[in-house]
């Protein structure tokens, strides 16, 4: 399902090295380690957002970075989901025209149901014609969750997702996350170094 | 949802700064319509109502004044000249047509014209009602005359003296409507044409030539005359200047020269409305690029999302196209309004503007409108193609 091989990157004299990764579908793995460990790095080569310096990323039978760009965009909004670690939505959208966003550019027709039904799961369908200004941070963290699960990917990654939330907001961010990746039979991959996180998974590479 | 939708409301988001950009476009494109159509609708009024005439004759003073007082009727007339000359002026083997006019009264603001048949034959003027004038007192109008004053075949008035205003009435002799004229697009909508004979004897010029029994006290205001050939353009009117008491203007010598002393005007308002278009592309710049600091975030997370770089380029750029597509278009509808409502002011209605005046060219203002909304779009938009979404996402 996705797999790397001598994946490296380096900024200016400073090397990364990241191990070989062998993800099968359905499976949720946490990406662990310490700040500066490269975390954030490699989920950005595993999403198709950074090149990486060398190695390979296969996701199912797609070599991701032999992929033209315009293709491998197409890709990441068909196929990968991201939760970024910062909760945000485009200001100038209600909620439902940011979900309208991840379909177009994905290049799905856009599914008003679809969204209604992904909204109402994650319990924040009153705020669908909200602006993201009116959205607590929980709030917000649910709406770029129910953007990331909209197109039904088979990979979704979360970097740091509760990294700024309180434990309540924390553990019903990952409980999501679990429930929505177990529902559609996709593979979650989440990178932290929240420890509250840990418990919930029982696969983990070590960066 | 599409790139357009996106831009749209992007661009709604702040009101303010989409209020103000819109405003400077508009306003540099509304003056720049204005003096389009102002300057080709005043040049086409002074071609149109020239067209044919060679040369005036009148009496001494500034050429000018006598050009527009008895082609365009605006200006007051130099003065008169003595029918007897402007008879002998007539008969010269040069002159193919002289077309006398008497002016000195108006009704309401219109000018009223004595002539003869020769001033219909010059204007080749045509009835829409009724006749031609006959006897002393019929006079016949011009459409935007009958329109405005709402007149028909029949009626009656009195003129007054002078020519702009109603308030020494001719109390003693009435005026009849015979006919109502055509409209022709000239000056002539906006006159009321009555024989010559009609005028003098309104100021009692007749009664006063059969007393005497001397040599003839009529005068004229003017004669439009037509050269035989072109031949003449030089001589004829050395001779006038030279040989008699009058004076001698060519129409085409004096609107040209009326055209550079408005053209000094015109220009600074042509640049003053580029500097305004310039200024109006600084700021759409200035909004784009600051803006994008801002949005960078937003950008990055729609490349994640699958959008192309070509996307994102064409995102900036239609904020860039619609702002002055948007700013444009009100200009050139602005400029419409305000040109009516000049000319809706216009003191004398013969070179009356109007705001219902539709010209290509107003095409070519809107594409230069969407061609600065590009030039300011394109260096923000460049930038927006070329980030790098990881580090964008990264420094969030």
């Amino acid at each position: 399902m996705l797999t790397t091989k001598s994946l490296s990157h380096h900024y200016g004299n400073e090397k990364l090295s990241f191990p070989d990764l062998n993800i099968r579908k359905g499976e949720q793995w946490l990406l662990l380690g310490e700040s500066g460990s490269g975390k954030t790095t490699l989920l950005h080569i595993l999403t198709g957002i950074k090149k990486p310096f060398s190695g390979e990323v296969f996701i199912q039978e797609t070599e991701l970075y032999k992929l033209s760009g315009q293709e491998l965009d197409q890709f990441r909004g068909q196929n990968i989901g991201v939760v970024f670690q910062q909760a945000h939505l485009i200001k100038s959208l209600t909620v439902k025209e940011n979900l309208f966003l991840a379909q177009t550019f994905a290049g799905f027709k856009n599914n008003e149901d679809r969204i209604i039904e992904v909204l109402t799961e994650l319990d924040i369908i009153q705020k669908i014609n909200s602006y993201p200004a009116s959205l607590s941070q929980g709030q917000l963290q649910r709406a770029s969750i129910a953007r990331a699960v909209l197109n039904k990917p088979f990979l979704l990654f979360a970097d740091e997702p509760t990294s700024s939330l309180d434990n309540k907001n924390a553990k019903t961010v990952v409980d999501l996350l679990l429930k929505l990746s177990e529902s559609s039979g996709g593979t979650l991959v989440v990178s932290t170094h929240d420890d509250r996180v840990k418990e919930a998974f029982s696969k983990e590479y070590i960066l | 949802m599409n790139l357009i939708t996106i831009s749209w409301k992007s661009l709604q988001f702040n009101r303010l700064t989409f209020f103000l950009n819109v405003l400077l476009i508009a306003f540099g494109t509304g003056i720049l319509t204005l003096l389009l159509l102002g300057s080709t609708q005043a040049g086409e009024k002074l071609k149109g109502n020239a067209n044919g005439i060679d040369l005036v004759v009148g009496a001494k003073g500034s050429p000018l004044q006598l050009i527009l007082s008895s082609i365009y009727f605006i200006d007051f007339p130099t003065g008169n000249i003595s029918l007897d000359d402007a008879q002998d002026l007539a008969r010269n083997p040069m002159v193919k047509r002289a077309v006398p006019l008497a002016l000195g009264d108006n009704y309401a603001g219109f000018r009223i014209v004595g002539t003869d048949t020769s001033y219909i034959n010059l204007y080749n003027l045509k009835l829409k009602q009724g006749r031609f004038w006959r006897k002393d007192f019929d006079v016949v109008i011009g459409s935007e005359v009958a329109k405005i004053k709402k007149l028909k075949v029949g009626d009656k008035f009195n003129g007054s003296h002078g020519l702009s205003s109603d308030e020494d009435v001719h109390e003693g002799n009435q005026n009849t409507i015979t006919g109502i004229l055509e409209s022709s697009g000239n000056s002539t909508d906006n006159l009321v044409l009555t024989s010559i004979e009609s005028i003098w004897n309104m100021h009692g010029i007749e009664k006063d030539h059969k007393q005497s029994g001397h040599q003839s006290k009529k005068e004229i205001t003017s004669l439009l005359i037509q050269y035989r050939s072109r031949m003449s353009i030089v001589l004829f009117p050395m001779m006038v200047n030279k040989s008699t008491s009058m004076q001698a203007a060519s129409p085409a010598k004096e609107s040209a020269r009326l055209f550079s002393l408005i053209g000094v005007g015109v220009q600074t308002a042509k640049w003053f409305a580029l500097f305004v278009m310039l200024i109006s592309a600084i700021s759409i710049f200035v909004t784009l690029y600051n803006s994008l600091k801002d949005r960078m975030y937003d950008l990055a997370l729609m490349r994640v999302m699958g959008a192309s770089q070509l996307k994102i380029f064409m995102i900036i750029m239609l904020e860039g196209i619609i702002l002055t597509g948007i700013g444009s278009v009100i200009g050139v509808f602005l400029g419409h309004v305000f040109l009516h409502i000049i000319g809706y002011f216009q003191d004398s209605p013969q070179a009356r503007l109007s705001g219902f005046y539709f010209m290509p060219e107003e095409l070519h203002l809107v594409a230069g409108g969407f061609f600065i909304g590009i030039m300011a779009a394109i260096l923000p938009a460049i930038q927006a193609y070329r980030a790098d979404i990881s580090k964008t996402i990264s420094i969030g």
